[in-house]
């Protein structure tokens, strides 16, 4: 079943149309990864999902409740840290952390152990009793994430929960976004690809306020680019490189690149399994009498999927 | 109710961790005293002071009390929303399961937990009175609930101008203005002579009006209500402009 539905949604800013017609699913138990270049319309779906906003048309149902409707018991369901982390500043983590237990009608020794739970599992221990305008970027960012887990909501919202981390920051809060999802429903929004592809089983991408893509990341590749880019350095003539490779069956476009002294590198594309094509290649070339120093596959990334669809240019 | 008392708490803390809130209070009671005590307000066109009374007798004390309150609650209104709407904060308060009105109803809350903090340090002051000559209670009574009410009406609609400038120093300047003109409407402007048919709108308008009324102890109901209705207007308003963002 979804947990989240978003059907034909439309957002505008007065003349500006930041969603033209939205649709996608989320999946109980997936990690979605929602992608878009900025001012894409992320932020301003997180925001309708949440409530901050109402659309202009169209209908979002999470877990059974429309946010037009029940917006209380779509609350209840998610668990949302917005863009920026905005906190207030002058509290202590564990006072600001009981005061969104409050809110949440949680009380007592329940409570208690939640905010001792959602701690842990973010590692602000050594800043509990810290004031939270103290605090580090990282740590600003583990508090908005453990206030999102604190009421074990079945949705999980994330708007940009990396930006302005260092690199092993990055490395922790992403490898707590995938133990959350290993039994939430989790929606990862961003623009950094490569977090998208190491956290997220599934990706959506957003352009001028329309999916472009949605699927695992693989499959996007695949559809996007169905060849691979191999290149070939051998110590041998560049001419009789071309040739043996070009026997290969399978491969396609075959371009000497560069021949420099005794090497000479080839270009070509496959759209084979790496594994079938490579050791073929091999063969061939040492069947032609020349000595193979390498081959290369260069795997097309997120990133040349991303901006082959938002527009901007490719390499 | 619950939600609005932890929004409060939450307020409250702000509040009493912020210098300018003190600073505020402590600047409403040395006018209030000062003025009292030492410099005297005007009548008949001559300055009687606390020395010069030659009765145990409030209602100079509490005639500071609207003037006053048009700069201290604008001052402490303008904390409760500009704060929450600059850093954003708003966004994730509005995604918990809670409802708009308890959220303003708990920055209210706290406001009034402040003035009625800044009431009560005022207490001494009837109380060393009492201690010259026998001093009628009363009108001390329905001059401390009419101050109550006054002092609601400033803040609720101090709370709505403040969602709507989001700075907080316009907010309070819009607020102190509009407080000012409220109160001067039943004094200053009574002094020029109003052609008959314009006194009885400002004496209607007019808080300074229906406060003195409040002082005099007798608790008149249509005053309590124009308070009460002023004060819970603005609070409503202030819950549609958060509500009419949202569709924005």
């Amino acid at each position: 079943m979804s947990m989240i539905e978003v059907e034909d949604l439309r957002k505008n800013y007065g003349s500006f149309r930041a969603l033209q017609g939205v649709d996608f699913a989320v999946d109980k138990g997936e990690i979605l990864g929602f992608l878009g270049p900025n001012g894409a319309g992320k932020t301003t779906t997180m925001k309708i999902l949440t409530g901050f906003l109402n659309p202009t048309a169209g209908k979002a149902v999470v877990d059974g409740h429309n946010v037009l409707e029940d917006l209380v018991s779509v609350r209840r369901k998610i668990g949302y840290l917005p863009e920026h982390t905005p906190l207030y500043e002058d509290m202590r983590v564990k006072e600001y952390l009981r005061f969104c237990g409050r809110l949440r009608r949680m009380g007592g020794a329940h409570l208690t152990q939640r905010i001792q739970t959602v701690v842990g599992l973010t590692a602000l221990e050594p800043k509990f009793s810290a004031t939270i305008k103290t605090l580090s970027k990282g740590y600003r960012q583990r508090v908005g994430i453990a206030q999102a887990l604190l009421h074990q909501p079945e949705i999980i919202i994330l708007d940009e929960p990396t930006v302005g981390l260092d690199p092993n920051q990055v490395v922790d809060v992403r490898r707590l976004i995938q133990e959350i999802g290993e039994d939430r429903t989790v929606v990862l929004c961003s623009h950094i690809l490569s977090e998208v592809e190491a956290t997220c089983g599934r990706v959506v991408i957003i352009n001028e306020g329309r999916i472009v893509a949605d699927g695992a990341p693989d499959v996007l590749k695949k559809s996007h680019s169905p060849t691979t880019t191999y290149e070939v350095r051998v110590n041998g003539d560049g001419a009789a490189l071309s040739e043996a490779v070009g026997n290969v069956s399978g491969v396609a476009d075959v371009q000497l690149v560069g021949e420099l002294f005794d090497t000479a590198v080839v270009r070509f594309e496959s759209a084979r399994a790496d594994a079938e094509v490579s050791p073929e290649v091999a063969a061939a070339v040492s069947g032609a009498g020349l000595g193979l120093v390498g081959i290369k596959a260069s795997a097309t990334s997120l990133e040349d999927v991303f901006r082959g669809l938002t527009g901007g240019k490719e390499n | 109710m619950g939600i609005a008392l932890t929004i409060a708490w939450k307020e409250l803390r702000s509040f009493l961790n912020s210098p300018l809130a003190y600073i505020f209070v402590v600047i409403f009671l040395l006018y209030l005293s000062g003025t009292y005590f030492l410099i005297g307000t005007t009548q008949g066109g001559a300055l009687v002071s606390f020395w010069s009374e030659t009765q145990a007798d409030m209602s100079r004390f509490f005639s500071l009390v609207p003037a006053a309150f048009a700069i201290l609650i604008p001052a402490l209104a303008m904390k409760l929303w500009p704060d929450e709407l600059k850093q954003g904060t708003i966004e994730l308060l509005i995604s918990y399961p809670i409802r708009t009105w308890q959220i303003v109803f708990g920055k209210f809350l706290a406001g009034m937990y402040m003035i009625v903090a800044a009431l009560a340090l005022t207490i001494v002051i009837p109380w060393i009175v009492d201690g010259y000559g026998a001093l009628e209670w009363g009108p001390v009574l329905g001059s401390y609930i009419g101050s109550l009410l006054m002092g609601a009406a400033f803040l609720a609609m101090g709370l709505f101008f403040g969602t709507l400038f989001k700075e907080q120093v316009t907010a309070f300047i819009v607020t102190a203005l509009i407080c000012a003109l409220l109160v001067a409407v039943g004094t200053i402007v009574t002094n020029f002579n109003i052609p008959g048919g314009w006194q009885a709108v400002t004496d209607h308008i007019s808080f300074t009006a229906r406060f003195n009324y409040l002082a005099r102890g007798v608790i008149p109901l249509a005053d309590v209500v124009y308070f009460v209705l002023f004060g819970a207007t603005f609070l409503t308003l202030n819950v549609a402009v958060i509500e009419f963002r949202k569709g924005r």
